[in-house]
């Protein structure tokens, strides 16, 4: 028995642990084709906190939904865009 | 939730993780003086690794990240799977044993793959006190690879 991804959710899940205004973390999935687009909008002053050195924390981010999204047997293409 | 110890939290943040992620895994904590590591078990967790052990590492940093927001010092925090850390370092071992032969052998610099910052310094250390080889790191970010370098007579340059 296995429980279902819920890739929007895991998303803002892991994001309101990162920034300091958790009330301003949204995760909005526009479908484009063949590809899901979840859209991570959050204050301005934590765009650092989700995107990281380098990119470090959106890499992760991604590498995470990309887990979720294989586990779950998601046939959609998924990506994570990261706006203001 | 400022109540809450580091390892509640974590392991708090780290099921929540699992379960939307489609997993059913149960994370266990273990408190060392140096390390929080957090253990997760279940169905299917070995998929959770990742190729090298990139999911794996996702998690881990996304968790500390979690964790310590805000904070001054803290532990670092470890997430394994199944024994997976230690297997690794095992394969790091032998691998920087087999590399330094080889780089002593041929004389000639060895290239080894690009590695996380904690993989890379697992061979390093064991190579610090391996006579007639050094390393160095060359690239960057995630293209960062260790280099064995040997130091003998003969070794090119």
């Amino acid at each position: 028995m296995s429980a279902t991804p819920n890739l929007p959710e895991l998303i803002a899940y892991i994001s309101r642990g990162l920034v300091d205004h958790p009330d301003q973390v949204s995760v909005e999935v526009v479908r484009e084709d063949r590809t899901d687009v979840l859209e991570l909008t959050v204050d301005r002053e934590d765009l650092g906190k989700v995107i990281g050195k380098q990119g470090r924390i959106a890499r992760a981010l991604r590498e995470v939904l990309n887990a979720a999204a294989t586990r779950g047997k998601i046939r959609t293409r998924t990506v994570l865009e990261i706006l203001e | 939730m400022a109540d809450k110890t580091e390892a509640e939290r974590g392991q708090e943040y780290l099921t929540e993780i699992l379960k939307l992620m489609g997993y059913q895994g149960d994370v266990t904590v273990h408190e060392g003086e140096d390390r929080l590591t957090l253990e997760v078990k279940g169905e299917d967790v070995g998929q959770l690794i990742g190729r090298k052990g990139a999911t794996l590492d996702a998690l881990q940093l996304l968790v500390a990240k979690m964790v310590t927001k805000g904070a001054e010092t803290t532990r670092p925090i470890v997430v394994d799977v199944a024994g997976y850390r230690e297997q690794r370092n095992g394969e790091l071992l032998a691998m920087a044993a087999k590399k330094s032969d080889e780089a002593i052998k041929t004389g000639r610099v060895i290239a080894l793959e690009p590695m996380s910052a904690h993989d890379r310094r697992v061979i390093h250390v064991a190579l610090t006190d391996t006579p007639g080889v050094t390393t160095r790191s060359e690239g960057e970010g995630v293209n960062r690879r260790l280099m064995i370098v040997p130091t003998g007579p003969g070794a090119a340059s």
